[in-house]
């Protein structure tokens, strides 16, 4: 692929998944961990490695295509403000436009898998997806190895690396996932402990 | 708790003395550690800046005792932030500051000869589309080669347990590493000690003073923060907002000037040719069991060994002779739709000319986006980005400069064909 086929998929799947939700913006973390779904779940070929950090799976070559497009105009990004400290929105740049025109051939044969992920997760606060990102890096390190994890097990690795999370929180983002058949190695078993 | 008496002293150009432990320099001392004496920290660089010649050896230390200073400094001045984050008392944060000691000394022991220029050697990981990292051989290696170091070590073990899989995990971002991923920043992240240690030594062992930057008052200022997805768990206080500055600055600076600069450039191209062609089947064992003995045998040393009998082609003789592939055009640093289209129009005009591509997206050094929070010192504790406090970090753009090369005898030729495009 070259430079530029790479970032019209990249930079693409995300102008489409802004067009198609509500908001009409992401947020970065909600960037970060929609790519990684796409790429881990739904094997969208972005071509980022992803490594687990303690705010959940993190990859430096997203917010570099954000970054890039912002320089192109094809997005831009205002930093929002919270009480505990501050956030950023995503939206679409005065290029967007005509870059989508060239981009949406690049996106089309995932745009069924783009259409789940506006479905099942769009509106999820950063706090969710950062949680649902940890359980499916977690999951997939456990499929890798060829195991095969319960429920708690995966609310207990979870619990482990990020304790302020509330434990009800934790199993209820899990179940959901379960019932969404995104898990590959987490199997139901009784949750109670 | 246990106080830790005994430490060794090593110097180091940059920091003076480093401090060790008992076990890190049993570590140290490890052949596979030895190894990294003979893996140059920047490839073939010194055909450009010829005192660059200082190994990852080097380095190792010198990240070593940044991550302490880092990690010290934020558990003396965040401790409410940590408390909140990790419930840790003071023997939790020292089993913590015990095993990012250990990552920071080891975060490169799977280095490739001549550093980032072999990754691309790297074989492709199995059933994904990425090839395998030097991390990734790098945990691997220290699972199988020097767990047994640090589990065994009496000191290590009767005070804080067996740590070997937690010093992998915090390296690999495994999720067994529970509460000590807090830390991956510290080891790889936009503030990390590996970044801050080798701007400083690269910069002074090349001979320039791009990477300079205020790394004592960045130290200081150094601070956890209430961890967000949006930026991070580490950042500095608003004291050291410049200091953060005038390390991105410098990042900016060294990558322009020395690791993108366009002879290294044309010298990582041939050493990766030269080792394709001296690697079986054309690249790495990859990181498994008997993978990683085979591996652990290629060294700067080996290479060079081979080169000089007369192997690695015409590449080999290329980096022997100094006879690199010149530059004949590249974009502007960010080059914008129009400058991409132009590039693909310089590409097909030389046809059979162009002997390579130079890419700053694929560089190991390049630059990223910038987000360090700041924490402000008045009574709210806002947090800010440094984009909002500094307009020269918020204007630099990232660099996606795109070059082509020719061999030296068909530059006048290259140019002539160029010389028809439009735009030149």
């Amino acid at each position: 692929m070259t430079d530029m086929k790479d970032v019209y998929l990249r930079i693409g799947s995300l102008l489409y998944i802004m067009e198609n939700s509500k908001s009409k913006t992401v947020g970065r973390t909600a960037a970060m961990k929609y790519q990684y779904l796409l790429q881990t779940v739904k094997k969208v070929h972005l071509g980022y490695d992803f490594r687990l950090y303690y705010y959940g799976p993190f990859s430096q070559e997203v917010l570099n295509d954000i970054d890039y497009a912002e320089s192109l105009g094809v997005l831009k990004t205002e930093v929002v403000y919270y009480a505990s400290g501050y956030g950023y929105k995503i939206s679409p740049g005065a290029a967007a436009q005509g870059f989508m025109e060239k981009a949406s051939e690049v996106i089309a044969p995932d745009k069924d898998k783009l259409d789940w992920l506006v479905g099942e997760f769009e509106g999820k606060s950063a706090a969710e997806l950062e949680l649902i990102g940890t359980a499916v890096y977690i999951d997939r390190n456990a499929g890798k190895a060829e195991q095969i994890i319960s429920i708690n097990d995966i609310c207990s690795s979870i619990k482990r690396i990020k304790p302020r999370f509330d434990l009800d929180a934790i199993r209820k983002t899990v179940s959901e996932l379960l019932e969404k058949k995104v898990f590959v190695a987490v199997r139901n078993n009784n949750l109670a402990t | 708790m246990l106080e830790i008496r005994r430490t060794y002293e090593i110097r180091c150009p940059v920091f003076g003395f480093i401090h060790l432990y008992d076990w890190e320099r049993e570590i140290i001392n490890h052949k596979y550690f030895q190894r990294l004496r003979r893996i140059r920290q920047l490839a073939w660089c010194d055909l450009v800046y010829p005192g660059a010649m200082h190994s990852r050896f080097e380095h190792s230390l010198g990240v070593l005792h940044m991550a302490t200073l880092l990690f010290e400094g934020i558990v003396e001045r965040s401790k409410t932030v940590l408390q909140d984050e990790m419930a840790l008392n003071s023997t939790g944060l020292e089993r913590h500051k015990i095993i990012v000691r250990l990552a920071a000394l080891l975060h490169d022991i799977g280095h490739a000869p001549f550093s980032h220029a072999g990754e691309e050697l790297f074989p492709i990981i199995p059933k994904k589309s990425l090839r395998y990292t030097h991390e990734n051989y790098s945990a691997e290696i220290v699972r199988q080669h020097f767990a047994d170091v640090i589990n065994n070590n009496r000191e290590l073990l009767n005070n804080y347990g067996k740590i070997a899989d937690d010093v992998v995990n915090l390296l690999e971002g495994g999720p067994q590493a529970g509460t000590v991923l807090f830390w991956k920043d510290l080891i790889s992240g936009q503030l990390d000690a590996d970044r801050m240690d080798y701007l400083l030594r690269d910069s002074l062992h090349a001979g320039v003073d791009y990477g300079r930057y205020d790394w004592r008052r960045l130290v200081n200022t150094f601070v956890a923060v209430p961890s967000s997805a949006e930026y991070g768990n580490l950042g500095v206080s608003e004291g050291g907002w410049h200091a953060a500055e005038g390390l991105f600055l410098a990042r900016y600076f060294m990558f322009t000037q020395v690791y993108f600069h366009k002879t290294r450039v044309a010298y990582d191209h041939h050493i990766q040719e030269a080792l394709a062609s001296l690697l079986p089947g054309g690249k790495f064992p990859p990181p498994t069991p008997d993978g990683i003995i085979d591996y652990l045998k290629w060294d700067d040393g080996r290479v060079l060994g081979l080169l000089s009998e007369g192997k690695g082609g015409e590449h080999g003789r290329r980096l022997l002779e100094r006879d690199h592939f010149r530059l004949i055009r590249e974009t502007p640093e960010t080059p914008d739709e129009a400058d991409n289209e132009r590039y693909a129009e310089w590409k097909e005009t030389l046809g059979e000319l162009l002997a390579f591509e130079g890419r700053a997206s694929k560089s190991w050094y390049k630059i990223a986006k910038s987000d360090i929070p700041v924490v402000s010192e008045t009574t709210d504790r806002k947090i800010r980005p440094l984009n909002e406090y500094s307009s020269i970090v918020a204007k630099i753009k990232p660099i996606k400069q795109l070059r082509l090369y020719v061999e030296k005898e068909k530059k006048g030729e290259a140019n002539e064909r160029l010389e028809k495009v439009k735009g030149k």
